[in-house]
This record gives C-alpha cells, sequence and structure tokens, in this order.
C-alpha cells in the first residue's frame, strides 16, 4: 500500500510538535485510559485488520498517524487506487496517467521480488482510457491470483479516450480458477464466461455491481461457487435470469430492474434486499423460494401495496422487516411473527397495521399524517419514532398526540428529532390535546439541538405523559436520566 | 486413540504472571504450540513453566478455552463453534485485549483468530472517530491532515454500500 501513496508530510516542526503529542498522550492515558489497540504487536492488528472488510480495514488510517505509516505499511493488504493521484474514477482526467505508470513500475519492482509476503487482500480502482493500460491491470490481477489472494475488489471503469472505446474490460480468466479466493468485487468490468471453467470453491462473497454479465455467464459463475454465502448483484448490464444453484446462500442482495426471473435454489436464505424497480413483475412469480427467510429489507423499491402482500405472504418465518424510500406503498399490514418492523421515507403510506403478536421492535420516520393500527400487546415493543417536520403547525401537533396514543402502551418509546421545540406542546393547544396519556412510563428524547434545559422539558411533557416514570434526555455528549417522582 | 490419551495424562505446571500456579493436563497444554516446542524440546514437565506476561484471570480463561477444544472430537465442530461465540460473548475490552495478547504469546491459533474476530466485529461499520473513542486512540493529526486522509480514502465509501 504505501510505495503509491502520497505522503503528507507535517508542515511546521514536525519533531516539536511529536514531543507536544507524547506529553499530551501521557496525559490523556491516565484521563481516560489506555490505547490497547494501537499498542498491540503489529502482526495481531494485520490480523485484526484482515478480519475486515477491505473498505472497513481502510477506514483505521485516520485513526492517528502510527496506523497510516506503520500498521498499514507492513500490512498485507494492497490496494491501489488512482484517486491517489488525484484522479476521478468518475470522469475522464489527465491525471490517470501518472497513475498507470506507476502501476507499470511498481509490477517491475513486485516481479523482482522473490520473497514478497503473501497478499491476502488487493485491490485496484482506475477508469481505463482506451485500451492502453489493460495489460497492467491485468499484470496485477495475476501477480494477486498467484499469491493466493482471498479478498478482490477490482473497479475498473473504462472512460471514453481517443480511440472512442467503450467496450469493458474485460476480467482475465485467472480470476476464476483461484481457488483460494473468499470474496470478489466486482465494479464495471465485463464477464464472460462461455468456455471458462469456473473453480471457486472457498468463494463466500460475491458482488457485482455494474458489471456486464449474461444470464448465461452468471449461470456458470454461480455454479463454479459452491460455497457462496452472500449474494450481491446491482445494476448489471445483460443479466436478466439471476439462476443458478446456491446450496449455501444465507444472504441476497439485489436491484430487481430489468431482472425478470430469481431462481437460487437455496435451503438457507435467511435475508434478502431488494431495490430497484417491480412495477412490470411480480415478485411471487419472480422468486420461487422465500420458506426461509426471517429478514426482508426493501429499500427504494418501487413496488405496490399488494406486491408486498404477496412477498410477505411467501415468507412465513419472517421476523424483520424493514422498508426504506418505497414511495408506492399507501396501506401495509403486518403479521407474521415478525419481531422487528421499521419503516422510513415512504412517502405514500397512509395506513399501517402491525398486528404481528411477537413485536420487540418498531421504527418509524417521516410523516405525522400517518395511521398506525396496532395490536394492544405493545407492553414488550420498544417503539421509535423519527420527526423531521417541515412546519410546526397546530393541525401537526393534534396529529402528533393521536400517533403518540398508539404507542403510549409500549415498553418504551423513543422520539428523535431536530429541536426539542418538536416535543414541547404550546401552551395554548393543551386543553384541546386533553385527555393525558395516562401508559406511558418510559421516554427517551433524542435532540439534535437543545433549547431549553431539561427540567423545562419535563415540565412540558408530563401533563401529556402523567403516568411518567422515567425520561432519558439525549443530546450530543448530553445523556441523561430523570426519574420522574 | 483411547491408549493415546491414557499416554498424555501426564501433567504441567503453568505459572501466571502474578504467582499463581495452573495445573494442566499435557493434552490441553499441546493447543498452544508455544508450549508444545517446549515439551518437544529437553524442557521437562516436572518444571514450573512461567509464563511472565499472562495473568491468573486471563490464563484461566486461555485454559478453559484449551480444554474445550483438547477434549472435544474433531466430529463436534458445531458445538465447539456454538462454545466460541459464547467464550467471547460479553467479555469487556480489557480481557479481550489480554486474551489476544495471551493467544498470541503461547500461540493458539484458534483462540488468537476467534479473539481478532471480535475486536474487528466492535470496529467495524463504525466511522474511525468513533473506533478511536471506543479504543482511546489519540488523535495526532493536524485537522488539514486529518481531512487529507479521510479525503483519500473515501473510495471505501463509494459505489458498493
Amino acid at each position: 500500500m504505501p510505495q503509491n501513496r502520497k505522503t503528507h508530510k507535517p508542515k511546521k516542526s514536525s519533531s516539536q510538535k511529536c514531543r507536544n503529542n507524547e506529553a499530551k498522550t501521557l496525559e490523556k492515558k491516565e484521563e481516560t485510559g489506555i490505547d490497547r489497540l494501537s499498542d498491540l504487536p503489529e502482526p495481531i492488528i494485520h490480523k485484526i485488520l484482515l478480519c475486515l472488510p477491505l473498505s472497513d480495514a481502510i477506514n483505521t488510517e485516520p485513526l492517528s498517524r502510527r496506523w497510516r505509516h506503520s500498521i498499514w505499511s507492513s500490512s498485507p493488504i494492497l490496494f491501489l487506487d488512482e484517486y491517489y493521484f488525484e484522479a476521478n474514477y468518475f470522469e475522464y482526467d489527465g491525471k490517470r496517467r501518472r497513475f498507470a505508470k506507476l502501476l507499470m513500475s511498481l509490477q517491475k519492482q513486485k516481479e523482482g521480488a522473490s520473497n514478497y509476503s503473501s497478499i491476502e487482500k488487493f485491490g485496484i480502482r482506475m477508469a481505463l482510457l482506451g485500451h492502453e493500460w489493460d495489460a497492467a491491470v491485468d499484470g496485477w490481477v495475476k501477480f494477486a491470483v498467484e499469491n493466493e489472494v482471498k479478498e478482490l475488489d477490482l473497479r475498473i471503469k473504462r472512460v471514453l479516450g481517443l480511440e472512442n472505446c467503450l467496450e469493458r474490460y474485460r476480467l482475465d480468466d485467472c480470476v476464476f480458477a483461484c481457488r483460494s479466493l473468499t470474496a470478489l468485487y466486482l465494479d464495471y468490468c465485463l464477464i464472460r464466461l462461455d468456455c471458462v471453467t469456473v473453480d471457486l470453491p472457498s468463494l463466500k462473497r460475491l458482488m457485482l455491481s455494474e458489471v456486464e454479465i449474461s444470464s448465461n455467464s452468471f449461470r456458470h459463475l454461480i455454479g463454479g461457487c459452491p460455497s457462496v454465502e452472500y449474494l450481491c448483484v446491482e445494476f448489471c448490464r445483460g443479466l436478466l435470469k439471476i439462476e443458478g444453484s446456491t446450496r449455501n446462500l444465507k444472504s441476497l442482495k439485489l436491484n430487481l430492474t430489468d431482472i425478470y426471473w430469481v431462481s437460487l435454489g437455496s435451503q438457507r436464505l435467511e435475508s434478502v434486499e431488494f431495490s430497484g424497480d417491480l412495477s412490470c413483475c411480480d415478485p411471487a412469480i419472480l422468486f420461487d423460494k422465500l420458506g426461509t427467510l426471517k429478514q426482508i429489507k426493501l429499500k427504494n423499491l418501487n413496488l405496490t401495496d399488494d406486491q408486498l402482500q404477496r412477498l410477505l405472504h411467501r415468507s412465513p418465518m419472517l421476523e424483520t422487516l424493514i422498508i426504506d424510500g418505497c414511495a408506492g406503498l399507501e396501506r401495509i399490514q403486518v403479521r407474521q411473527k415478525i419481531k422487528r418492523f421499521s419503516m422510513s421515507r415512504c412517502r405514500g403510506i397512509v395506513v399501517a397495521g402491525v398486528l404481528s403478536a411477537n413485536l420487540e421492535s418498531l421504527e418509524y420516520s417521516g410523516d405525522v399524517t400517518i395511521s398506525f393500527c396496532c395490536r394492544a400487546n405493545l407492553r414488550s415493543a420498544e417503539v421509535r419514532i423519527s420527526l423531521d417536520p417541515m412546519e410546526l403547525s397546530a393541525a401537526w401537533f393534534f396529529r402528533l398526540k393521536k400517533l403518540l396514543k398508539v404507542f403510549a402502551k409500549s415498553k418504551l418509546l423513543t422520539l428523535a428529532c431536530p429541536s426539542d421545540q418538536l416535543v414541547i406542546f404550546p401552551g395554548a393547544l393543551c386543553e384541546r390535546l386533553l385527555p393525558p396519556l395516562h401508559d406511558l412510563k418510559h421516554l427517551k428524547l433524542e435532540i439534535r439541538t437543545l433549547s431549553t434545559s431539561c427540567s423545562a422539558i419535563v415540565d412540558g411533557l408530563i401533563w401529556l405523559f402523567p403516568g411518567l416514570e422515567t425520561l432519558t434526555i439525549k443530546s450530543g455528549s448530553i445523556n441523561k436520566l430523570i426519574k420522574v417522582t | 486413540m483411547a491408549s493415546s490419551i491414557e499416554n498424555n495424562n501426564e501433567k504441567l505446571t503453568l505459572k501466571s504472571s502474578d504467582g499463581e500456579e495452573f495445573l494442566v493436563e499435557k493434552h490441553v497444554a499441546l493447543q498452544s504450540t508455544l508450549l508444545q516446542n517446549m515439551l518437544d524440546s529437553d524442557c521437562s514437565s516436572a518444571d514450573v513453566i512461567p509464563l511472565p506476561k499472562i495473568d491468573a484471570r486471563t490464563l484461566a480463561l486461555v485454559l478453559g478455552y484449551c480444554k474445550k477444544h483438547a477434549d472435544a472430537s474433531s466430529s463436534k465442530q458445531g458445538e465447539l463453534n456454538s462454545f466460541d461465540s459464547e467464550f467471547l460473548k460479553d467479555m469487556d475490552m480489557g480481557a479481550l485485549f489480554n486474551l489476544v495478547l495471551a493467544a498470541n504469546f503461547m500461540e493458539i491459533k484458534g483462540l488468537l483468530d476467534i479473539a481478532a474476530q471480535k475486536i474487528a466485529d466492535t470496529i467495524k461499520d463504525k466511522p474511525h472517530q468513533e473506533v478511536r473513542e471506543i479504543f482511546h486512540v489519540e488523535n495526532d493529526y493536524t485537522p488539514e491532515e486529518e481531512a487529507a486522509v479521510r479525503e483519500e480514502n473515501r473510495w471505501a465509501f463509494e459505489g458498493f454500500p
């Protein structure tokens, strides 16, 4: 990782600053505790990094200088990103040439070094200009495969160059015979597997994003990955049918736009996440087996009430349902054995019936105009409501009270809002908002900006919730538990 | 199989950094590559083996892990897996760090693997500021440098969700 990276040299008297930092570190250690993570021997830290997905591992670099300069420079993780050369993956940029040249020269170095320590995780991100640098990328991919790479992350895009060529970078066949591979992430490449044998017995995680791959090649690919547990397919070109035998698949993430058939024959599928457009097909036809599902997440999925009901009907074991940004939904009804239900950013929603007897957690973020209909046994459920209205009016407070009435019987009610003004009902309205909600015992407020004192909030709320026993107010670093007597 | 276990019925004594002595069956101690190497060389099992870097509380945990893994046959992999996940559950960070260091020192690969994974799980999906807070990592960047490093690593949060 280190060779290809810009180094940020401290600009001002670095030795002075280091000494200051040392003094500060000692002080701080006594105050708050010791940094045992950074104090671990480097081989253990590398081991920890290898347990993380590449993106989380890279995210430890900004922790401190030691992480960036010492821990990472000896790490068995190598990621070459043209962004370090200020080239922009998303548009044509002349700085790319420098990065490509570096790829070539680094590679000669690597090939020369006989006892190179193994690479566990390897990644490249760059946009190719014409075909000029394809060979350099191929070389690196082969290098990683020869070093028995376990995790490969390739984001290789082609931008319009002088050759006017927009054909995607074709991934070298050697990747599909890399028996050590446990995770493969691909962005914007071309996979053509007509006469290639796929042998990826260790592969557990496969992510394809914007990849060009035919339905046939996909089936071929999946056929060679018997251990796959996590599969993510999004925005792929040429892929209409997602078909294959994935006996061990546990988790599936799909963008359903353009896809008309999904058949994966897994007996162990536990969670799915869908996005995209379902407007031209029926999920009940789309999927042949959903009986083992425990979790469904629908994110920015365009589907109708009927389609959702059919999807839920086919998943009798469902425990978690998360719906986010599905604007087409108006009325939904959740039964089954659902333990966790979460709904956010569903602008069209009018009525939500949550009739599960097992409900443990309910989260709602959106407008207060919604009507919730819940069973009486909310006693065992924790409810979280996030409010962010455009403007506060008398009508808004009336609707809020109506919403709170449904959840007053819950075990713990959490209200998250940008300002405390949203939960302090205007004095002039109080009389018209009666009767109070006696059932609520535990309330938690998560407020972004606090404008009054905690005691003023208690005073402002107690008339509405006279049965309140505890109130927790959380705002930034403030986390105050108030016992109401 | 049975006879080999009987042969291994020998015991040896380990001494923790705070002076507590642990009597351990040999086949349990063999889970540790360090101890295995010591026993293979001329080190007599009659001697007390000092482990100056490991306190009694951590050593007791380590030996609990070794015993479970030494006693279970390979066919009970599922049982071992659930033991492993229970073993680290609810463990505080201090104990976890002691454990990872002990596993590293004693060369107990399985234990090192699960302890490292547990620490990794704590880091995963968190912004680096939060990781810093949890582990008390001192931020020695200037704000400008930190911004530059974060900007470089922005790719990690783009493209793939």
